[in-house]
């Protein structure tokens, strides 16, 4: 224990040092880390784990696995977990020590459920749907658990129900595909896949996080954000693509915040939202970006389309309004009661956005005269289909016969935009990233992207979102 | 003391003192007192003739003739269950007043009254004699006084005890006493002096208002304990004296109907518990069954309303002795009660953490309605055989039972979605108690004596398929909006606790310098077995369904792993060893003052075992401890009617059963969770001092003062632990807790008019470090930090008090009480937030009731409770006006004190009249 502590540190200085970026470009032989504790794939997984998890190999999950306090589980890149299960009980890892899930663009990891095929046609039907079902139960952080790093991994039909022996040391947590909850550690997520899910895909009680340039889809059955952060979460999510999330792409609150932490405060900019929000069967809850209760931020260059709400900003429990910085997001909907809720209201759904006329549409081009904040208003009904955002190829505008909740997944379409996007050029980029996180291949984030000029999650420049 | 020496005691002091006060001459009149030759009671009511006229027996046991002429008379009493008795008297001259008093022998003379706890006859005089000759500190309600009050259950006529205040359920029923501050946990129930298991599904304390009142012979409030008591009873003892065997025939029979207000204007909600499963699908067909819809029908969620629902109360008590010596006695005696009840609650629930500078937020603005359905039985049966003179065997069994229906409804405004939920809940309790004890005494000599008993007990409790579906609408239509069917929960929980027990005491008595000594030496063993089953299914709705009507919601598992859900720590096994000995001696140091003291030891051995996984920490264990428990009570006789009385006690308060476990219930707004790593059980040292004045007939004066420190006392909290974010509702020990406070009793009687009244003032307080306090810091931050907050204990108020008119007229056979009770500001709740603790305010409830007899068997009867519809409210001590000054703060209903409190909740249960007949052979 204290021997990994000491090599944990010695990592963090490493990545402090890292950090200073040197302006040549050098390509040179990477020193081999010889993986420690190798983990055989030839007999089923269960119980205590630690080591790692050889490339290119294939395991199977029968029983929960744990990564207890002090240990870590490195999982090289092309790995394939299975997390079968047993007789129809669903299993997932539970870390209380360090993971590391490093891929690769080339050689991404699976950690999902064998044998599942999905139903991805436009319009098919969430109820029957496996990706909502939850197959298995997902990666769930303990409250002790120092850092999770999870890069280039596709974490596909989680969210089943957590066991008991899990349940004792995530407080109770419900089915979320990845869960963390330490407000001292660190979460990573970068260039990956979530898809499906019973409840959030990513719900995080505390931490300080990086979550950048992943794809979120179809996750939620009848409630989920993309990232529902509570209770002292700090740090940037960007260049992600959600879409038919249940609810909201990321959501920030500051509920049940430890005492003595820092408040939620998280950086959501170039984030791309599509047809979020249709899936939630509360009435006013969001559809795109939500501050709530305590919490502050940024949200910018956000490219929001056909979503159930624009940025809402929550009057009760009411939002840390002064830290909150908001602009430069970009709108499009395909009918008018959408558009009508691209400023969301207070009676509706208890908001008290502001309207910002750095927006695109410009918020008075559509609002009706005499139009306050948290007033309940009708849209202009000229901004109904304008401002197309020219992905490369999308179903927007919507296809006749198509409802706003069948757009669920990305399948064979590109959001990326066109370079006549009325996106491009367009962002804020006055602005940093909180970078609450060491920059390490393996221990941090691999880039912390800044703002970009491009408003949403892929950039004419090639950086940001590269799925 | 023994009972011949006690028997002689009275007869030799207090009798010929009570004479005394008696002697008055003023005109030609006869008078005198009437009481009972084996106790010394006033029997009220009896009738006194001279000649051709006839007087009956006032409330103090006199009576007089005025204004008579010179002449011979002969004085001549009979009342029912006596030999009647006549005396001659002379009477010279216009001014001559000749005093005649009659003690009348009893029909049938009984064995039982040769010891004090068997003497006890049902009326007041009986009661303020057992207070007197009491060795620890006692208050007593009687079978009479307790068939007079506005009650029906025992937790309602505990209120009219001095010291005691009530906690009431959500529905309004109350259920717990609180003694002099000090709550539930701190007190022991017994049924005739033996501990009775409880079947409340998480602890100890025992809901009284299983307890129909009727059952009783008397109701007695222990303040403090000598060593042969069960220790743990820091606050107190409740002990409920069920009826005993009586002399000769014994009838009664009574019946009655009513109402509560709340009804028509709120109609009841009844359902049809016919489809709720006794047994959940997992308990039918396996652990690792899957359960679907079919498994889960909701015909129950469907509601008939009932505009007037009619509460109806009936009880029967047969008893007599038999036998050629009378050596057999018995008694049964049956109760019924069904009750509709009706509330309707606003509460406006406080966000759980608050916002900056700690000024609340409210999250939920809820309005409820409870329809709650009681069935209530109750049967008592003690039978018991005199084999000698010196042996008796008793064997008695009380059985009670408490259905609960309850339909709730809760429409919830929900702030942060503009949305509101309403949710439809059926819950169909029942709880049980049995509890059969046999009994022996054995007169070894005239100065040893044994006695035992051999206890069964079980209570239970279940809830079975308790099932609650929510939907949501939008507070504001819009063409996104529509009425929405959200999740449906069905729950099954039951629980059930088995008691086996032996107790033998040895009491000797002899002499110590040529002064009496009674010295008792025993011992007691209980083996408990507890045993916890829940389990809940969660479902939600089928994606996008519309609400319309329950029965065409649509619902499913998802997922479906749901349909299996696995069990949690709730599932658990409880046992419970509790060994005790003792010894304790009284000795008469001198004529006046008696002193009792001793010690008990009382050894804990407790072993859990929860169906949690091996990775769960403390999911099994056993847990150990042995307290000493020394007691010292003296008794000063300052005069034959006076008393003076000091106590000390050390006393112990275990943990509740979930409180020893790493898991716990899903709460209404938070989950429970015990704490069996940290929680210590309560020990605490008791100082009483109290000065008693019994004068004539039933008056009385108590004044009484106490001092209680508190090692470790447990209270529920709101806990928010470091690095988890959640908030838990977990039993703590708050360091030490210092309680003092007096209180006074005076019972006062002029003629057929009387007034009782009590009051007590209690302060306690406590100091916790820990409580969290948000704000902004230099760098704009929202942050919080724990500060320190004193208070006083959950659920004491400084104020109690209680006052009763009584007017009771034997001639015309009318008696008539009303009864005001006053229970001050208390904390119902505490926050982990600084500040923002729940208050109860001030609550004075009026209840009125009488009886008029009718004919020689007859009587009418009413009882009237909560006349002025006083409500339940809880506050937060914090201005309103400032509240609403925050922003995103919105205006809330029913604030009455701006300034100074937010209100966040107001119940009101409305009247309750019963009215009926009662018969008496």
């Amino acid at each position: 224990m204290k021997k990994n502590l000491t090599y944990l540190i010695a990592f963090l200085v490493l990545g402090l040092t890292a950090c200073t970026k040197a302006d040549e470009t050098k390509d040179l032989w990477q020193a081999v880390i010889i993986p420690a504790s190798p983990i055989s794939e030839s007999a089923p997984l269960s119980g205590a784990i630690k080591g790692t998890m050889l490339a290119g190999k294939t395991y199977t999950v029968s029983g929960d696995i744990f990564v207890n306090t002090g240990d870590t589980l490195i999982i090289q890149p092309g790995v394939t977990v299975n997390f079968t299960g047993t007789g129809g009980v669903a299993v997932g890892i539970g870390v209380k020590g360090v993971l590391l899930s490093l891929g690769t663009k080339d050689a991404p990891i699976n950690l999902t459920y064998p044998g599942v095929t999905r139903t991805d046609q436009l319009g098919s039907n969430p109820d029957l749907d496996p990706a909502l079902k939850g197959k298995w139960t997902g990666v769930i952080g303990a409250t002790t658990c120092p850092l999770i790093v999870i890069k280039w991994t596709h974490v596909d039909f989680g969210g089943a129900a957590i066991s008991a022996g899990m349940k004792a040391f995530t407080q109770g947590a419900s089915p979320y595909s990845v869960y963390f909850a330490n407000p001292d550690g660190s979460f990573i997520l970068e260039d990956s896949w979530i898809y499906g899910s019973t409840d959030d895909p990513f719900r995080i009680n505390g931490g300080k996080i990086q979550v950048m340039r992943n794809t979120f889809e179809k996750c939620g059955y009848t409630g989920g954000e993309a990232m529902n952060s509570k209770a002292g979460t700090i740090g940037d999510f960007a260049y992600n693509l959600c879409i038919g999330m249940a609810t909201n792409g990321p959501k920030v609150s500051n509920i049940n915040v430890a005492v003595g932490k820092p408040g939620s405060n998280v950086r959501i900019y170039n984030n791309t939202m599509i047809n979020c929000g249709y899936r939630r069967s509360a009435a006013g809850r969001g559809g795109s970006i939500n501050f709530e209760e305590g919490a502050g931020g940024m949200a910018y260059n956000n490219l929001i389309v056909n979503c159930k709400f624009g940025l809402r900003i929550v009057n009760n429990p009411i939002a840390d309004t002064a830290n909150i910085r908001y602009g430069y997001n970009f709108y499009y909907a395909d009918s008018l009661s959408v558009a009508s809720q691209f400023i969301p209201s207070l009676s509706v759904s208890t908001a008290i956005s502001q309207p910002q006329e750095t927006d695109i549409p410009k918020p008075s081009t559509y609002l009706p005269a005499g139009w306050k904040v948290g007033d309940v208003y009708t849209a202009t009904a000229s901004v109904v289909g304008a401002n197309n955002p020219q992905f490369i190829n999308a179903p927007v505008p919507l296809p006749a016969g198509l409802m706003l909740r069948d757009i669920a997944v990305v399948g064979t379409s590109n959001y990326a935009l066109k370079p006549t996007s009325p996106c491009i050029g367009a962002g804020f980029t006055g602005f940093a990233p909180r970078a609450d996180v060491i920059v390490d291949n393996r221990l941090g984030a691999t880039e912390i992207t800044g703002p970009g000029k491009d408003i949403g999650c892929y950039q004419s420049n090639g950086r940001g979102n590269q799925h | 003391m023994n009972g011949t020496s006690l028997a002689h005691y009275f007869k030799c002091v207090i009798l010929p003192i009570l004479l005394l006060f008696t002697t008055n001459s003023f005109a030609a009149d006869i008078k005198g007192r009437i009481v009972d030759a084996s106790n010394g009671e006033p029997l009220v009511g009896a009738t006194v003739t001279i000649n051709n006229k006839s007087v009956l027996v006032k409330l103090d046991g006199t009576y007089v003739f005025k204004n008579i002429n010179a002449g011979k008379y002969s004085v001549k009493v009979t009342y029912a269950g006596f030999t009647a008795a006549t005396k001659d008297v002379t009477i010279n001259s216009a001014n001559d007043v000749k005093v005649v008093d009659i003690n009348l022998e009893p029909t049938a003379s009984s064995l039982s009254s040769v010891t004090v706890s068997s003497s006890g006859k049902d009326n007041d005089k009986a009661v303020r004699r057992l207070e007197k000759l009491a060795d620890p500190i006692i208050n007593v309600l009687s079978s009479k006084n307790i068939q007079l009050l506005p009650d029906i259950t025992v937790a309602n006529a505990l209120q009219r005890v001095s010291g005691v205040t009530i906690e009431k359920s959500s529905s309004g029923e109350a259920r717990y006493p609180i003694i002099r501050g000090m709550e539930k946990r701190y007190i022991n129930t017994l049924i005739n002096g033996i501990k009775i298991p409880s079947p409340d599904n998480k602890n100890r304390f025992i809901p009284l208002d299983l307890f129909p009142s009727e059952l009783l012979e008397r109701l007695e409030v222990g303040k403090s304990l000598t060593p042969s008591m069960e220790g743990d009873a820091i606050g107190g003892t409740i002990n409920l004296v069920m009826k005993d065997a009586p002399n000769q025939l014994l009838l009664q029979a009574n019946g009655s109907a009513g109402f509560n207000t709340s009804f028509p204007d709120q109609k009841f909600s009844k359902f049809d518990n016919s489809t709720m499963a006794y047994s959940s699908p997992a308990q039918k067909f396996g652990p690792t069954y899957v359960a679907n819809l079919n498994d889960l029908p909701v015909a129950h969620l469907n509601y008939s309303q009932i505009a007037n629902p009619v509460n109806s109360t009936f009880g029967l008590t047969i008893g007599n002795r038999f036998g050629k010596t009378k050596q057999f006695g018995f008694v049964v005696s049956g109760s019924f009660q069904n009750i509709y009840r009706g509330t309707t609650s606003n509460f406006f629930l406080p966000n759980s953490q608050p916002g900056l500078n700690n000024i609340p937020l409210f999250s939920d603005l809820q309005l409820r309605k409870y329809s709650v359905q009681s069935q209530r039985k109750g049967l008592n049966a003690k039978f018991d055989y005199h084999i000698n003179k010196n042996n008796k065997i008793s064997l008695f069994n009380t059985y009670v039972l408490l259905d609960d229906y309850t339909t709730r409804f809760i429409w919830d405004t929900v702030a942060l979605n503009s949305v509101v939920d309403n949710s439809q809940r059926s819950q169909w309790t029942f709880q049980s108690i049995n509890s059969t004890t046999l009994q022996g005494e054995h007169r070894i000599s005239t100065t040893d004596k044994i006695d035992w008993s051999l206890v069964n007990s079980i209570a239970k409790s279940k809830t079975p398929d308790q099932s609650t579906f929510t939907h949501q609408y939008a507070i504001v239509a819009t063409s996104l909006t529509a009425d929405k069917l959200q999740s449906m929960s069905r729950i099954w929980t039951s629980n059930r606790d088995k008691d086996q027990s032996a107790y033998v005491n040895y009491t000797k008595n002899t002499s110590i310098f040529s002064r009496d000594f009674e010295l008792k030496v025993g011992g007691m063993y209980r083996d408990k077995n507890r045993d916890n089953y829940y389990i809940a299914y969660g479902l939600k709705p089928l994606l996008g369904s519309t609400y319309n009507t329950i029965n065409t919601a649509q619902f499913l598992f998802n997922p479906v792993s749901d349909g299996a859900p696995s069990l949690n720590g709730n599932n658990y096994s409880f046992e419970e060893k509790i060994t005790a000995g003792y010894l304790q001696g009284k000795w008469n140091l001198t004529n006046k003052l008696e002193v009792l003291g001793g010690v008990r030891a009382e050894n804990t051995n407790q072993h859990y075992e929860t169906l949690l996984t091996k990775e769960v920490q403390a999911k099994s264990g056993t847990i150990q401890y042995t307290d000493l428990l020394p007691s010292v009570q003296a008794k000063f006789a300052i005069n034959a009617n006076q008393n003076l009385r000091f106590s000390y006690y050390r006393a112990i308060a275990r943990p509740g059963f979930s409180e020893l476990i790493p898991d716990g219930q899903d709460g209404e707004f938070f989950k429970e969770i015990g704490d069996p790593l940290n929680l210590k059980h309560t020990v605490a040292d008791n100082l009483d001092i109290r000065y008693e004045l019994y004068s004539k007939g039933s008056d009385q004066l108590l004044l009484g003062g106490f001092y209680k420190d508190i090692q470790n006392p447990i209270e529920i909290s709101a806990v928010k632990p470091q690095n988890i974010n959640n908030l838990y509702l977990v039993p703590v020990n708050i360091g030490n807790a210092k309680n003092y406070g007096f209180e006074a009793v005076a019972t006062k009687f002029i003629g057929s008019f009387g007034i009782s009244a009590n009051y007590t003032y209690t302060n306690s307080s406590i100091t916790n470090d820990s409580l969290i306090f948000s704000y902004r810091n230099t760098a704009g931050q929202i942050v919080s930090k724990r500060v320190s907050e004193t208070r006083p204990l959950q659920g004491q108020s400084n104020h109690i008090g209680n006052v009763s008119f009584i007017y009771k007229n034997p001639k015309i056979g009318f008696d008539f009480q009303t009864a005001v009770v006053y229970t001050g500001e208390r904390i119902s709740f505490v926050s982990p937030y600084a500040g923002l603790n729940y208050w109860q305010s001030p609550t004075t409830t009026l209840d009125i009731s009488f009886e008029k007899k009718i004919g020689k068997h007859f009587s009418f009867y009413g009882k009237i409770n909560n006349l002025t519809d006083a409500p339940l409210e809880l506050s937060l001590h914090q201005s309103y006006n400032s509240y609403l000054a925050g922003s995103g703060s919105r205006p809330l209903a029913l604030q009455t004190d701006a300034a100074n409190r937010i209100i966040i909740q107001k119940d009101y249960y409305r009247t309750t009249y019963l009215f009926g007949f009662r018969y008496k052979l």
